[in-house]
């Protein structure tokens, strides 16, 4: 009917513009909210959410009661919803929308759908209407008809919709957020409030999520921690490692800062360790002769690099170039470089970017005889040089650069550059880039 | 022969007490050059303990932080080496607050470049924090941090957590704080090469860093100052003027024995 028609039938009627984006979203803002129940969840159609609870009835203490939580969960966040368990979408559709058992039981399912209206196996109107006029008004009638005859008359949707039901087809479901492999879960009957207990919590789930990668000869190199809080809200901990690692004591000290600053609210209901990213990893023998560089070092590498950040834990490794600041790169801390450094005498501090500097010179090939840095002049008292470093033409156009050890009056040694060669009426400019020791 | 027998022993006991808890049969790691070496309790520095080197200022900070940098590089390397089994060297660890240290330019103090880790801790207390860490890890042959200054209590925590067995070593850019845990403190700047050698300098030759070091302090010991040369080649000390003594008591003392 027309908004007039409903209008004039009631006259009161509110009546609001309808957001089909924003519904979407909240949809998929539910489906979020959804993952403390099972890891497999997704929006389906408009109006409703998909939850793959294989294996997660027992942490609730049964399907039922699972069903219960998730009903009543969904009612605090201001939707009504009906839901239903069974061991195939298509039937779990189909009771939630049009049937009134909450759990169906496995192999329940054709005697369940068998007297629901045609509309309950997902078909489309037209279809509904035409095997309407054929007399076919429930599933039952569809069940023990021959299937060429509907087939050529409505297509291979009415049969495939059948077998999906009964669970004679698959019917996989894309999860709204991607499923990790490893994943240990706990659920609490009560909210969870101590602060303690979360971490003691924190310390099951590392052993369990550990025996799991045992299991598959893995280690894990990024950790996420889910915390599910009472009101809905969601906080997430991840931690990355630089080895694979599958002991539970170093991860649990890496999660342990990060505890710290979490704000839990009113209460956790659930808490979820996951492995997104894991890599290979041989059992090890115990190694009664310890020399540097075992598994304690890359756990320090570990902390620093959580806290500080990946980029702020490094090692250096030489670059095959001329250029002195790049020269050198950057490299995991610790881990096996066979390449040989050069052998020209370098500074032992790079100032990057090379400053500026103010500088007296005589001859134009002479190294300086003065220079002035930080506001104080430092007259030259031995220097060597010039060592000439062109640029890398096939990088940029960067001038060339004469590069002069000197050594000024009191004993201090820098490393000075010109920039570019003389030419008539252009005056190179000076650059101090290192200090020796 | 028993007297010199019981003046060793009474120098033992007497180092033993003014030590207080350090106990005198710490590991420690000798520089290499007779002159420092004996003026070190123990012979050496010891390895599980804080040592400070400060970045003189007579002739600006700035230029003296080369200096400074090698002689920190240098005592790291003496940390490094000879620890552990067979040619093993443990790995050091070196916190800026902003990376500035160049690779190429630590093989001349005898630091292999391989062997080190270094990290960016961009405020003082993330240093400090990153500094306890390593020390308590164990796994390190020596650790160094540059700070600004440090206060005497975070000085004294750094100190009981480099008691496990790692050396802790502060360079500090900034001015001196009145009294600090470390067990030695270093003061040392650039000195001017000798007068004979400039201008004959071949155009590949690195030359010998000159240095003048000074003890500030030293639990155990007397405050000295030296003028060093390090040879970039041979990785060794060579005294480059005669000891400069500050005080006259333990010269006559040796002497006489």
């Amino acid at each position: 009917m027309t908004l007039a028609d409903a209008r004039a039938l009631i006259p009161g009627l509110a009546v609001l513009p309808a957001d089909p984006t924003g519904a979407a979203r909240a949809l998929d803002r539910l489906a979020g909210w959804a993952l403390r129940f099972s890891p497999w969840t997704a929006p389906s159609g408009g109006d409703g959410l998909w939850l793959d609870v294989t294996g997660c009835g027992h942490l609730f203490g049964g399907e039922a009661a699972l069903l219960a939580r998730l009903t009543d969960g969904v009612g605090r966040r201001g939707f009504t919803a009906r839901a239903a368990v069974a061991d195939t979408p298509g039937a779990a559709w189909a009771a939630a929308r049009f049937g009134s058992a909450r759990v169906v039981a496995p192999g329940a399912a054709r005697a369940m759908l068998a007297p629901m209206p045609m509309a309950a196996l997902r078909l489309d109107a037209a279809t509904v209407a035409g095997l309407d006029r054929l007399g076919l008004r429930r599933v039952s009638d569809l069940l023990d008809i021959p299937r060429a005859p509907l087939a050529r008359r409505f297509g291979a949707a009415v049969a495939r919709r059948l077998d999906q039901a009964l669970g004679r087809a698959a019917e996989p479901i894309s999860p709204h957020r991607p499923v990790p492999a490893y994943v240990a879960r706990r659920v609490f009957a009560e909210p969870m409030t101590d602060d303690a207990a979360v971490r003691a919590t924190l310390d099951e789930l590392l052993e369990e999520l550990c025996h799991l990668l045992d299991g598959r000869q893995r280690g894990a190199r990024r950790l996420v921690l889910a915390l599910f809080r009472v009101d809905g809200g969601q906080r997430d901990i991840a931690v990355g490692t630089g080895r694979p690692v599958r002991d539970p004591a170093p991860l649990a000290r890496l999660f342990t800062e990060r505890l710290d600053g979490v704000d839990i609210g009113l209460g956790l209901e659930a808490m979820t360790l996951s492995a997104p990213a894991t890599d290979p990893l041989a059992p090890t023998q115990l190694d009664l002769t310890r020399d540097g560089g075992g598994p304690e070092l890359g756990e320090l590498a570990d902390r620093l690099a959580n806290r500080l950040g990946a980029a702020a834990v490094m090692g250096f490794a030489p670059r095959a170039s001329h250029i002195p600041e790049r020269a050198v790169r950057r490299r995991a801390p610790l881990s096996p470089c066979a390449d040989a450094w050069p052998e020209t005498p370098r500074p032992l501090r790079l100032l990057s970017p090379p400053t500026p500097v103010e500088v007296v010179a005589v001859v134009p090939d002479d190294p300086p005889s003065l220079f002035r840095w930080q506001g104080r002049a430092h007259r030259v008292a031995r220097a060597t040089g010039p060592e000439r470093i062109a640029g890398e033409w096939w990088r940029d156009d960067a001038p060339t650069r004469d590069y002069y050890r000197v050594e000024d009056q009191s004993g201090a040694r820098f490393w000075l550059y010109r920039e570019g060669l003389y030419r008539d009426g252009a005056e190179p400019r000076w650059f101090l880039h290192g200090l020796f020791g | 022969m028993s007297g010199t027998v019981a003046l060793a022993d009474l120098r033992a006991r007497i180092r033993a007490l003014e030590l207080g808890e350090a106990s005198v049969a710490a590991p420690v790691a000798a520089l290499g050059i007779a002159a420092i070496d004996d003026a070190l309790p123990g012979g050496g520095l010891a390895r599980g303990a804080l040592h400070e080197i400060e970045v003189a200022g007579d002739a600006g900070r700035e230029a003296a932080l080369g200096a400074a940098s090698g002689f920190a590089a240098v005592l790291l390397a003496r940390f490094a080496a000879g620890r552990g089994s067979g040619a093993a060297h443990r790995p050091v660890l070196w916190c800026q607050r902003r990376i500035d240290l160049y690779a190429p330019g630590l093989a001349a103090f005898g630091l292999d470049p391989a062997r080190l880790i270094v990290v960016r801790a961009p405020a003082p207390r993330q240093v400090l924090w990153v500094l306890e860490e390593a020390l308590r890890g164990r796994r390190l042959a020596a650790v160094l941090g540059e700070v600004d200054g440090i206060d005497l209590a975070a000085s004294r925590r750094l100190q009981l957590a480099a008691r496990a067995g790692t050396a802790c070593v502060l360079l500090r850019r900034g001015p001196a704080p009145g009294i600090s845990a470390a067990v030695t403190r270093w003061r040392v700047g650039p000195a001017p090469g000798d007068a004979v050698q400039s201008g004959h300098a071949l155009p590949h030759d690195p030359g010998a860093s000159r240095w003048r070091v000074e003890l500030v302090r030293c639990r155990g010991g007397a405050a000295r100052a030296w003028l060093v040369e390090w040879c970039h080649e041979t990785h060794r000390f060579t005294m480059a003027a005669p000891l400069a003594d500050r005080t006259e008591a333990p010269a006559r003392f040796r002497q006489a024995v």
